[in-house]
């Protein structure tokens, strides 16, 4: 028998079926704590309780999910909003630790430029990446780790973030330029 | 169902619900909360329209023609009417309406610049519409219940026709005297003898006739000498009519404007030249202006 959908899941628990709920909450545990992890909330348990307070908030306004959207976009959205509400209430410095995702964003930033003998000759390494990324308004960090690490489309994240498409695309290119602003010199090759 | 003894997370999660008993919001909540947000938008749509009909009515019906006899420049004229408050009012409606918007269910899906369009645009025309029934005039005087925050058009083109200093006089006509002089009460109470010997056809009004009187400045006593009288026009500080468009006076009956008519025809056939107007008319500020509207027939 195959899974059971989202929206399936959804309306079972909407049906007074508490446990359906408990197979939501594992089916993206994971993929949440590791975007929490890419937006810098490194202390396991404040993701612990940001991912409890998130599950809870979508328990009390299921009846307020659209069906029309992905079940994940909206999980997704709820997180998003408790992480800024955590960064701004506890105004710690956020800690990011980047491998993989050190690769992915120079790989984006360097395909983003048209010097390619330039790029070719680019040292950066993953420390002053990480360094760099962590120094970024949190809305630049949260785009980036939406689009490039958690691979959600211009759509979705218009969904997760409450804002026209239009605006997504700005937010992305911006976050991309704050970005290369922090990075050593080594990454601005205007002739230096 | 998974057994969720083997996951931390959703036994916290599931714990927390069972002892707190937490359970979902009912639909009806969310429902109302986005028709709600809906009805919001609507409505600060709707009082944007009316804000934009009474900018209009304020705009159409300032009196242009009288311009330079009211005040000293068109730029003074222009700060005096501009109808500030109006558009104050529709700017803030159309952001209310904006923000209202956004937080329906799927507003936020939508371009700002496109819902922002889309917005002025809903409340520009149905001003339009609103203005054209004329209403725009109503919704201005309403506001005219908060003084002294705002000050309706009518009582503020009153208030510049009552400067007999500057040589202005409005009000309306209660007696005439004879052929050179009629008893006029200003739209503050005051009467007034107005001397019309200087006019083209001496006479020619009848009682209860709202007209503005330009003439010679008066300071002290209670007569004026009267160089150019034209008819109020839309009724403003007399009886009835609405909107500016009419060129009688509501009340009037059809005697008294038929003997208007009549003298209006022999005033523009006896029009003969300059000459005819006394110096101290001729001095007066904006005579080159009047003596133009006149020729016009205005």
């Amino acid at each position: 028998m195959p899974p059971l959908t989202d929206g399936e899941i959804v309306k079972r628990t909407l049906n007074a079926d508490k446990e359906a709920f408990a197979s939501l909450i594992e089916r993206y545990e994971s993929k949440l704590t590791r975007y929490l992890e890419r937006l810098g909330v490194g202390a396991r348990e404040d993701k612990e309780d940001i991912l409890q307070n998130s599950f809870i908030k979508a328990y009390k306004n299921l009846n307020s999910f659209d069906q029309s959207l992905a079940f994940s976009s909206w999980i997704y959205r709820i997180v998003h909003n408790e992480a800024m509400t955590f960064f701004r209430a506890r105004r710690v410095r956020p800690q990011v630790f980047m491998d993989k995702e050190s690769e992915i964003l120079l790989t984006e930033l360097k395909d983003e430029e048209a010097d390619t003998a330039a790029v070719a000759e680019l040292r950066i390494s993953k420390e002053e990446l990480a360094k760099a990324f962590v120094a970024l308004e949190p809305r630049y960090r949260d785009v980036l780790a939406l689009r490039f690490f958690e691979e959600r489309s211009y759509t979705e994240m218009s969904d997760i973030l409450e804002v026209p498409v239009g605006t997504v695309s700005t937010l992305v290119h911006r976050a991309k330029q704050a970005l290369k602003a922090l990075l050593p010199e080594s990454f601005s090759y205007d002739g230096s | 169902m998974t057994d969720p003894n083997n996951h931390y997370l959703s036994k916290r999660v599931l714990d927390r619900i069972n002892e707190e008993h937490i359970a979902p919001r009912p639909r009806w909540e969310f429902l109302f909360k986005n028709y709600a947000f809906w009805g919001l938008s609507a409505a600060a749509v709707l009082l944007g329209s009316l804000a934009f009909a009474a900018a209009l009515y304020v705009i159409q019906n300032a009196d242009w023609r009288f311009a330079f006899a009211t005040h000293p420049n068109l730029f003074s004229f222009v700060m005096d009417v501009m109808p500030y408050i109006w558009l104050v009012a529709l700017g803030l409606f159309i952001s209310l309406a904006y923000l209202n918007f956004r937080h329906t269910r799927r507003g936020y899906r939508y371009p700002i610049l496109l819902v922002s369009l889309g917005i002025v645009i809903g409340s520009t025309v149905l001003g339009g519409v609103i203005y054209a029934a004329g209403l725009g005039e109503k919704v201005e005087e309403a506001m005219g219940i908060l003084p002294p925050l705002y000050q309706p058009l009518k009582q503020q083109q009153q208030s510049w026709w009552v400067a007999p200093e500057k040589g202005l006089l409005g009000g309306t006509i209660v007696d005439i005297e004879s052929e050179d002089s009629f008893i006029l009460e200003d739209f503050e109470g005051r009467q007034w003898t107005i001397k019309s010997e200087d006019m083209y056809a001496p006479g020619g009004r009848v009682k209860e006739e709202i007209v503005r009187v330009i003439g010679v400045p008066a300071t002290t006593s209670a007569e004026f000498h009267a160089c150019f009288i034209r008819n109020w026009k839309g009724g403003h500080g007399g009886s009835g009519s609405s909107g500016g468009e009419r060129g009688r006076n509501e009340g009037e009956d059809e005697e008294n404007r038929g003997k208007r008519e009549d003298m209006t025809q022999s005033m523009r056939s006896e029009r003969s030249s300059v000459e005819v107007r006394s110096e101290e008319c001729k001095g007066i500020r904006p005579y080159r202006q009047l003596r133009e509207l006149e020729e016009s027939g205005e």
